[in-house]
């Protein structure tokens, strides 16, 4: 019941405005027009568009292979199964992991949860310390704070430099013999700022710490390789890669998931049952009780088809560019302070205020123009808080944005410009194709990075 | 809805800053948007004595604050408490995005959180 490769994009190589204008067609949503205007969707980071072959797929399983997975002992039940098991061998290959090391879950927070509820049965004896790092999302701190609360562990947070890349001298500092965890974002969904999530595997697992990878803005951008990177546990959404809501992925080292304990328990997960006890399964049913988010998976695995047919090294060049050609216009805006690690250093998300004016008001403005955005928090307030501000407008690149979409950005932010700041000297906007200017855009994304701290 | 009497107002909003010898006051905050202000009032014999607000949020929050603050000085505390979000809507004169109204419903909501309070 795989769908049919040819609802899959062609190998396409390298991606430019074409290509993405292309690959636009893909994704039905982004046709719709309201007010007669077609939608500019720039609110990636919080979710993705689902190509059609995503959507067939979830439609397909309702309309033909409904059942549930691993009871049946009839056709559709092997049917859907066959297909659900091919998904989580799908995003295992994506992964450069084996398929009983990876867990279906809800989503990254579920992923995150399942850890921080789970983990402590195998951090090391007299490992007193989780540590974070101050970019991360409230979903890789809460249920850490709740961890440290229910067993003592202390929380220590890798500082942020004022280009909001971590502190490696601080870093060093705090990731010691004591550290039983050492969770962190790979791209922070906040800022953008990219980590270098290889080497602080590595130095994790010089000081014996448990690693986990927040990778929920980074599996949809860029190849991910466990084995490469080294880490012991990442996790990540499916919506925010083109699959369906409510279904994400957790990946866990074979031997560490043999030797955590169940996260939830009830039907599937189980091995013999008794009235008075039960034992448990191995990985993943282990982790994976009652039924699961059958079309979500199979949703999940049709959009890593297609992602790995666009290609991952393609998607994070070309949203690079846009980053670099949206930094070059944004910062030629005096009334605009940005806030970023410069493009080199970012995945595609660009975060800023307007001086003085709240983030909600500057989207509500972007919103009569059909540029969607997303204005506030982020869901990082500690981080808000050590910026001094509370929130920002975020602007998040996928493959299918393409510079009209930028510049359609750029003409709304004018326009909000013109409303707030009426007295600032409109400058008039670039038509056609503009060549980016890339070390122009990195120096100045550089001098206009200004976090507060 | 940034028409400009709602601009003019998030510029130079009314009833800003500190009440001196206000008997009442009530923090107000919009978690999903950082909107956060704080109301004092001084109510004498049931009746609204004067009012002011401080704080910092969106536009439409501050337009509101300002409008509604002014709206109810002199206004009996029971007339107050029955007013709702479409008195709010009538005195801003502006179409709101669903998403919006609880940038718009903050203060009216803090005003009557801080007058329900002194029962």
């Amino acid at each position: 019941m795989t769908a049919d490769n040819d609802k899959l994009p062609r190998k396409k190589g390298k991606i430019d405005d074409p290509v993405a204008d292309d690959l636009k067609k893909d994704f039905p949503q982004l046709a719709r027009k309201i007010n007669r205007k077609r939608i500019v969707y720039l609110d990636n980071a919080a979710t993705t568009q689902k190509p059609s072959c995503v959507i067939e797929a979830v439609k397909r399983f309702y309309e033909e292979h409904n059942a549930n997975v691993h009871r049946g002992l009839y056709s559709i039940s092997e049917e859907s199964t066959r297909a659900f098991d091919e998904a989580r061998a799908i995003v295992a290959r994506f992964l450069s992991a084996e398929p009983d090391e990876i867990i279906f879950t809800k989503g990254a927070t579920e992923g995150l949860n399942l850890l921080s509820w789970t983990v402590k049965e195998i951090v090391g004896k007299g490992r007193e310390k989780i540590l974070l790092t101050e970019l991360e999302h409230h979903s890789n701190l809460v249920p850490w704070q709740e961890l440290a609360k229910r067993e003592g562990f202390k929380l220590e947070f890798v500082r942020i430099k004022k280009d909001f890349m971590l502190d490696m001298d601080d870093l060093k500092k705090k990731l010691d013999k004591k550290t039983a965890i050492f969770s962190f974002t790979a791209v922070s969904n906040a800022v953008g700022t990219k980590t270098d999530i290889a080497l602080l595997s590595r130095l994790g697992r010089e000081v014996g710490a448990i690693t986990i990878i927040d990778a929920a803005q980074a599996a949809p951008h860029m190849k991910l390789d466990v084995k490469e990177i080294g880490c012991d546990f990442l996790t990540f959404s499916g919506h925010k890669m083109l699959g369906p809501a409510g279904v994400g992925v957790l990946y866990g080292k074979k031997d560490l998931l043999g030797k955590l304990p169940p996260f939830q328990f009830g039907g599937h997960m189980i091995r013999d049952v008794d009235y008075e006890s039960a034992t448990y399964g191995d990985s993943p049913e282990k982790f994976e009780a009652g039924t699961p988010n059958m079309e979500g998976v199979i949703g999940l695995g049709e959009a890593v088809r297609y992602l790995e047919a666009v290609g991952l090294e393609n998607i994070s060049s070309w949203e690079n560019s846009l980053l670099r050609y949206a930094l070059k216009k944004v910062c030629e805006l005096e009334e605009v302070e940005v806030y970023t690690s410069g493009a080199e250093n970012s995945a595609g998300v660009l975060s800023f205020n307007m001086k003085g004016v709240h983030p909600h008001d500057i989207s509500s403005i972007f919103n009569d123009y059909n540029v969607c955005v997303r204005a506030g928090h982020h869901c990082t307030m500690p981080l808000m808080k050590k910026m001094g501000v509370s929130g920002t407008v975020r602007v998040s690149f996928y493959f299918y944005n393409t510079i009209e979409d930028v510049d359609l950005f750029v003409e709304a932010l004018k326009k909000a410009i013109s409303v707030f700041h009426p007295g600032a000297e409109e400058k008039p906007l670039l038509g056609g194709a503009v060549v980016v200017q890339e070390a122009e855009a990195d120096k100045e994304a550089e001098e206009e990075s200004k976090g507060d701290f | 809805m940034y028409k400009e009497h709602i601009l003019e107002l998030w510029k130079h909003p009314e009833n800003y800053g500190k009440l001196e010898g206000a008997n009442q006051e009530r923090h107000g905050f919009n978690q999903g948007c950082g909107d956060d202000i704080t109301i004092q009032l001084i109510e004498k014999d049931g009746v609204i004595a004067d009012v002011r607000f401080s704080g910092k949020g969106c536009a439409l929050c501050m337009a509101s604050a300002s409008m509604a603050t002014e709206r109810i000085k002199g206004m009996k505390k029971e007339a107050v408490l029955e007013l709702g979000s479409k008195d709010i809507l009538d005195l801003l004169e502006i179409d709101v995005h669903p998403a919006r109204l609880k940038c718009i419903l903050l203060p009216l909501e803090t005003i009557q959180k801080a007058l329900r309070e002194e029962n």
